[in-house]
């Protein structure tokens, strides 16, 4: 025990440094569960932290709604594959929620190359009272026993276990970017950067692989890669893929086995005005959502996020700019390798608000029926307890009003990468870098 | 509780929360999966009490840590204990890497900057096509120089980013035809600087010169330090140069299966690095300031 309390010194010593961040403690995925009770986050050295919300309680109602640790285990280990002498992050790319069927909870948690099944199960009462065994455990003296008891379940406090139900091993050639549960609850999708696989939840020596192959018979040839897939909430045959090229093809798997023949084929035609060496890195959509309805996507690419209707594949249908004042700075941002950096983008549980991250621990949201967006903040410095949430600015020269950051002093190093909405309610996750924020809306939480 | 409805008003409020995950007992190594909460001395707020340890809150009620708590250890007290007999934990000595060979990498892009450094001047006045030449034959130099860069950094114990790579290949490939299709100043070519050491690196620049020489129509580089061999010219071709971009950085990284097709057997990574031919490409004096540029390369690449 004291070692422990000594290593914490150690740590909080090594950490007072603001600007070390331990690498393995990155946030790199956020993801609540279907009805926002429980939120996992994964991190570089592939741990998971699931948190629960504390249920309301008469005696604190000012407590409720509060997100504490629920439970941690270490998901993935760092491997090495010794055939080509290369190292298999940890780090866990995605999380995903299984929808609950029992008592227990269950998750998908993947890093590169490997998916594993997780449950977690909770325990908090446990027998009592063993004819043949003392409370530690050892067995009694049986000339001692002279009755025979019931053994009873007794309140204990509360053990979650998590343990590992399935691992999906040796599915992919290449780094695994999505994964997607799909609406029968029986299968799920892993993709990679030229393949998906189908996976069935309870079988792990194969899958289904390559309902999507997009790999060239001449690997010179290629010019393209996934970057997302995900499964259509209600329709279980239909799930849509990204490209690196800023396309989506939204795919049946009721048409072929192997779905490289898309159904619909989402792209935007490029503006002729806007045209530079980057403007296919910037088409590059990192990140694909179906709304909650089913009947809209929603795609980040570099600078945007665009809302798409599933039935017209000419255009999206609207266009949010993220930070439009980037576009001058694309050189530079190429540069340092930003320009490579994958946003996640979320809606809200009735797919009136999307919600994004960029640079300086910045988010944005997006109302898209009064058109209105808003910038805040997540830090430690500019939110106190309690405090609302200031609407941030950007400016890129002109009149600058107090507050205002200026383009060149945002730090490219503090990006918000991973964002997720409660399903139901205004409360929103955020992941900057090693730390999450956890915001609610005020005006709306007592509305429910 | 009612879900929110429509049209709701932007969340405004901001509690801050603070992850403080571990501190409740993660600190048993033990097996996997089976992590208890905490010992049940230290009973974690089950009950409906809070210790201070719970630091995560939502809404107006945060009451927990205030901005001037410390980043939470006990997420990473477990995985960062000093190990004893020194050298720290795997991930300690993983990061250290990372520093170093950031380091390095800062003093290349410090090299880089210095050459291009009114970049984003000229950036800004609009990436349009109707520059003067000779400013866009910088820019795109400059931008080649950075993809080129790029390529060369990417080499490590990991496999490289299939996606990055795609698309900073698509990137030089657009610079190359601009670069053909632009009109040729008189510029001397300014050659990149290469150690006979990486043959395949050269072979991948040389082949990239050789383009930009062909479509500048000048003599093979007028300017030449003193001991530069006479070039062999290769054709102009696009899959030269995309055999040694790819078979380089990535085929030999491990990923051979990519690029089946393309004979490899020119960029062995044998230590001796015994080519068949004879190196091409342009060499440095040694001692001048381009030679040490590149022996950090090199370090940084064969990462010593």
């Amino acid at each position: 025990m004291g070692e422990d309390t000594d290593t914490r010194k150690i740590n909080h010593s090594f950490l007072r440094d603001h600007s070390y961040v331990t690498e393995a403690d990155i946030i790199s995925t956020v993801e609540f569960n279907h009805t926002g009770e429980l939120l996992a986050t994964g991190d570089k050295g592939g741990r998971v932290v699931i948190f629960q919300r504390e249920p309301e309680s008469k005696n604190a109602p000012h407590i409720q709604g509060e997100y504490d640790v629920y439970s941690t285990f270490q998901s993935h280990e760092p491997e090495f594959d010794y055939l080509k002498s290369l190292e298999i992050e940890e780090k866990i790319n995605k999380i995903k929620w299984l929808p609950q069927q029992n008592a227990a909870h269950s998750l998908l948690s993947t890093n590169d190359k490997t998916i594993k099944l997780w449950k977690i199960t909770e325990r908090d009462k446990r027998p009592e009272g063993y004819n043949l065994k003392d409370e530690e455990g050892k067995l009694k003296d049986l000339s001692t026993v002279t009755s025979l008891q019931v053994p009873v379940l007794k309140p204990m406090d509360l053990m979650v276990e998590v343990s590992p139900r399935r691992i999906f091993a040796n599915g992919h050639t290449y780094h695994i970017n999505s994964i997607s549960v799909n609406s029968d609850c029986e299968t799920y999708m892993s993709a990679d950067d030229l393949r998906i696989n189908l996976w069935h939840l309870a079988i792990t020596d194969r899958s289904f692989t390559d309902i999507v192959d997009i790999k060239p018979a001449n690997m010179e040839d290629l010019t393209e890669v996934i970057t997302a897939s995900e499964f259509h909430p209600h329709h279980c045959n239909l799930f849509v893929y990204s490209s690196s090229k800023g396309s989506l093809r939204l795919c049946d798997m009721r048409a072929a086995a192997l779905c490289d023949k898309h159904s619909k084929l989402f792209e935007e035609p490029e503006d002729p005005s806007n045209r530079s060496f980057f403007s296919e890195i910037i088409s590059s959509v990192s990140d694909v959502k179906f709304s909650h309805s089913g009947r809209y996507m929603l795609t980040r690419d570099y600078l945007t996020v665009k809302v798409w209707d599933l039935n017209m594949e000419a255009r999206p249908i609207e266009t949010y700019q993220v930070h439009d004042y980037l576009r001058s700075k694309l050189c530079s941002l190429y540069e340092s390798d930003c320009i490579f950096d994958k946003f996640e983008c979320s809606w809200n549980g009735s797919d009136s608000v999307i919600m994004t991250g960029a640079y300086n621990n910045f988010f944005r949201m997006f109302d898209r029926n009064t058109k209105r967006d808003v910038t805040l903040e997540a830090s430690r410095e500019s939110s106190k307890p309690r405090a609302v949430l200031k609407p941030r600015r950007v400016c890129v020269g002109g009149k600058r009003r107090r507050d205002d950051i200026s383009v060149d002093s945002l730090d490219f190093t503090k990006k918000i990468l991973h964002t997720a909405w409660h399903p139901a309610e205004n409360i929103i996750a955020i992941a900057a870098t090693n730390n999450l924020y956890i915001f609610q809306d005020k005006v709306n939480s007592d509305m429910h | 509780m009612s879900r929110v409805a429509v049209p709701c008003p932007l969340p405004e409020v901001g509690i801050l929360v603070r992850q403080e995950g571990g501190g409740l007992g993660a600190g048993s190594g033990g097996a996997l999966g089976v992590r208890p909460v905490s010992p049940p001395s230290q009973s974690a707020p089950r009950s409906g009490q809070h210790s201070s340890q719970s630091q995560l809150s939502v809404g107006l009620w945060a009451g927990l840590s205030g901005p001037s708590s410390e980043r939470p250890p006990g997420r990473c007290a477990s995985e960062l204990s000093i190990h004893p007999g020194g050298g720290g934990s795997p991930r300690c000595r993983e990061l250290g890497r990372g520093f170093v060979s950031n380091l390095g990498a800062e003093r290349i892009m410090g090299g880089l900057k210095r050459k291009h450094s009114n970049l984003e001047e000229e950036e800004e006045e609009g990436e349009k096509w109707d520059w003067n030449p000779a400013g866009l034959r910088s820019y795109q130099q400059a931008l080649l120089r950075i993809s080129l860069d790029k390529v060369q950094r990417s080499l490590g114990p990991r496999a490289p980013s299939l996606r990055r790579h795609v698309l900073i290949h698509n990137t030089l490939q657009q610079l190359q035809a601009a670069i053909r299709l632009a009109p040729a100043p008189a510029l001397p070519p300014e050659p990149l600087f290469l150690g006979e050491e990486d043959f395949s690196l050269s072979a991948t620049i040389g082949s990239i010169l050789r383009e930009l020489e062909t479509s500048m129509e000048e003599p093979p580089n007028p300017v030449a330090p003193a001991d530069v061999p006479d070039e062999v010219v290769m054709p102009p071709a696009d899959p030269v140069f995309l055999e040694a971009l790819s078979s380089r950085y990535l085929g030999d990284a491990g990923l051979d299966d990519f690029f089946l097709d393309i004979d490899t057997s020119t960029v062995d990574r044998e230590p001796t690095l015994a080519s068949p031919e004879p190196p091409r490409g342009l060499f440095c004096a040694p001692g001048s300031w381009e030679w040490n540029e590149l022996d950090h390369i090199m370090d940084i690449i064969l990462g010593s």
